[in-house]
């Protein structure tokens, strides 16, 4: 039992930080449509700076934290304008310029930091809190209330401001929505800018978990698009959960079945979820 | 623009297959700082551009398959870096034959297709011997193509069993195998985790790949024999980042010790994510992670204490002749060698002293020689067993204090 309970925190703990990188996936693409396959890419980068700021600038994780999620708005924005990202881009233009957004995020990594898994110190090492024979390090606890305080903030401002207002009349209709006089490539702009700072922070509190590698944001990558068609296309709400359950099944996989099964786990997931409930599970509940 | 759910999630259905193709592809040919496109590189001092061009009497020339790009590049550029010192080395000595030697270097990516293309462009070339591959799957691709071309090589990986098995006698001949098999290990370590460190149970930790299948397997058959119970078994996918589920699973199974066969640029994550989950099992492991970054994550050197470790060969026990290559290699590189460079270094001149012996350059007379070599290297003396198998010297060590020390060189001959 004490074994299933600590596999759970785990789970809950990676889950936490896939449920945000899933969120900012799918708000873009709710919202604008962009399907952006630089993501996990953008999760990569909030920790490789967290380490470049935590080892050269000899600044504290928090510090380097902060100042690793400006980088990746920044990133975000600049990835925007370099390769003309606009609501009304092909698919298939989509893909390619993503994906050489991914590829060229990953070069530079290798060329300035190496190839090589960084380490990060996080928040109190070697430091944890538990009860009743489970326990998780103080970064874990931080890092799923960080993820939870995130994810409820986004909620919020989707369902109950003006911002999420018009991210759902994006998400019904970008031509209407853009026939109402709403400004459509600027709120695709400020949908993308909210994307890069989840991913932002999704590789900075990562960073002292996983280490910093310049290939860590593709299994990211792959979890998210997976939960973002378990939770149903463009659901906040639905990717977060699928994520999380996902996070939490890859545990409980690695105890009981294999680790080198866990891979395998957002797959099969994703394959009865479509299976069963071909728009995903939480698509008819919400916009976004 | 109202997109559809069926056509939403078609499009991220096929976002999802698009990466993971992607994934798998990263995980047999990512890209790493000194990858090329190309696929041979000159790799010698002399001053021809192309070897095609150059007569082959100005210069001996021998050929490397090696992973300078994919998930094994950590180990293959560092062995490359040892085999261009040895060349260096060599030519600084005069060479062989009375010539210059010449290294032709051709990426492996640690991928069967690379491996093949890789050794077919050396042998294009004209290589009059070689050495590699480095990656299990690159060795059974190449093994083939040089047998019909009658060239020999010498690897300093892919040491293997079922490469091993398919090397030597009715086999593929000409293929040699320096480093220690991982049966040798898991034996020699079995025994010192029985004998020296006193452990009854154990659990198991391999990448999922040649060589962590094959040190997973070694422990699995030797830790019974010397009485060690092995509590659990796992295998990881290269690329896995997040181990803490397996971590904890070993744990729960409370055994004396965690048995590890990791590469090296991932050893130092598990061994974060261990200390995060507060897990004090000892570990024992196949590879080298005495680092300062180790250190300063883990919170300094003696978090480190009790780590045990069995390998082919270890920088800090390293004799007079290994403490020169290690300063030669410091100033060439700025870097610290592992064990994959001084093999590098050390199957560059057992080649060398081959093809001296051979007198020369015909491939069928180096193969021959390569047989019969007679060489002693630091890790002793060069003596091939019916599967071209050589057993080196193992060394076995113990982190006590903050620092490496070595237990016993154990000869690896049963």
């Amino acid at each position: 039992m004490t074994t299933a309970l600590q596999q759970l925190l785990i789970g809950i703990s990676a889950g936490s930080v896939y449920a945000l990188v899933a969120a900012g996936l799918a708000l873009l693409f709710g919202t604008a449509g962009l399907l952006n396959f630089a993501h996990g890419d953008l999760v990569m980068v909030g920790a490789i700076a967290t380490w470049v700021f935590v080892k050269y600038f000899d600044v504290s994780y928090l510090v380097a934290g902060l100042m690793a999620i400006v980088c990746v708005a920044v990133l975000g924005e600049m990835m925007r304008r370099v390769t003309g990202l606009r609501t009304d881009k092909s698919f298939e233009s989509l893909i390619v310029l993503t994906l050489a957004a991914s590829l060229i995020f990953q070069q530079v990594v290798i060329l300035t930091a190496g190839a090589n898994a960084h380490l990060v110190r996080g928040l109190a090492p070697g430091t944890r809190v538990g009860l009743a024979g489970v326990s998780l390090s103080i970064h874990e606890v931080t890092l799923a209330a960080v993820c939870v305080v995130t994810l409820v903030v986004l909620d919020f401002i989707v369902r109950r401001t003006t911002l999420g207002k018009i991210f759902n009349a994006m998400a019904q209709s970008r031509r209407t929505a853009s026939l109402l006089g709403i400004r459509v490539e600027f709120y695709a702009a400020i949908a993308l800018a909210i994307s890069a700072v989840l991913a932002g922070v999704g590789g900075v509190l990562i960073a002292p978990v996983l280490g910093a590698n310049y290939s860590m944001g593709l299994n990211l990558l792959i979890i998210a698009f997976a939960s973002v068609v378990v939770g149903g296309v463009g659901n906040i709400r639905g990717a977060a959960l699928a994520a999380l359950i996902i996070g939490i099944a890859q545990t409980f996989t690695a105890q009981y079945i294999g680790f080198v099964y866990s891979p395998l786990v957002a797959y099969i997931i994703m394959f009865v979820a479509v299976l069963y409930r071909e728009s995903g599970l939480f698509r008819a509940k919400a916009k976004i | 623009m109202k997109r559809t759910p069926k056509k939403a999630l078609a499009i991220v259905g096929t976002a999802v297959l698009i990466v993971s193709l992607l994934s798998s592809c990263a995980d047999t040919s990512m890209d790493t700082p000194t990858a090329t496109s190309n696929p041979t590189v000159s790799e010698d001092s002399a001053t021809t551009t192309n070897s095609e061009d150059a007569s082959a009497s100005e210069f001996v020339l021998i050929g490397t398959v090696n992973d300078v790009s994919g998930v094994s590049a950590t180990s293959g550029i560092q062995q490359v870096n040892g085999q261009r010192l040895a060349v260096d080395d060599i030519n600084d000595a005069g060479g062989v034959l009375g010539k210059p030697l010449k290294m032709e270097l051709a990426d492996g990516k640690c991928s069967g297709t690379d491996g093949l293309s890789a050794t077919n462009s050396l042998i294009s070339k004209g290589v009059v011997a070689m050495m590699g591959p480095l990656c299990s799957v690159a060795c059974t691709a190449a093994m083939p193509p040089l047998d019909a071309a009658g060239i020999a090589s010498i690897t300093a990986g892919c040491a293997t069993q079922d490469i091993a098995e398919q090397a030597g006698e009715g086999g593929f001949d000409g293929f040699f195998i320096l480093p220690p098999p991982e049966s040798d290990l898991a034996r020699i370590g079995a025994k010192a985790l029985k004998e020296r460190l006193g452990y009854k149970t154990a659990a198991l930790l391999g990448r999922d790949d040649g060589f962590g299948r094959g040190v997973v397997e070694g422990f699995e058959t030797e830790l019974p024999r010397e009485g060690i119970e092995v509590l659990s078994s796992d295998l990881y996918k290269p690329g896995t980042s997040d181990y803490r589920a397996v971590l904890q699973k070993m744990a729960s199974v409370k055994p004396d010790v965690f048995v590890m066969a990791s590469q090296i640029d991932e050893a130092p994550i598990i061994l974060q994510q261990k200390a995060e989950l507060g897990l004090k099992e000892p570990i024992s492991g196949r590879v080298q992670i005495f680092s300062e970054s180790l250190y300063d994550a883990l919170g300094g050197p003696s978090a480190m204490d009790g780590y045990s470790f069995f390998s082919p060969w270890e920088p800090f026990a390293a004799d007079v002749e290994g403490k020169k290559f290690i300063e030669k290699y410091r100033a060439a590189y700025n870097e610290e060698p592992i064990w994959q460079a001084y093999y590098g270094y050390v199957t560059t001149q057992v080649l060398a002293a081959a093809i001296d012996q051979a007198g020369s350059e015909d491939p069928a007379s180096i193969k021959a020689a390569i047989k019969n070599v007679d060489i002693t290297t630091p890790f002793g003396k060069v003596v091939w067993d019916e599967h071209n198998q050589f057993h080196p010297n193992v060394y076995i060590g113990i982190m006590t204090d903050g620092k490496p020390e070595l237990l016993a060189i154990e000869s690896a001959s049963e």
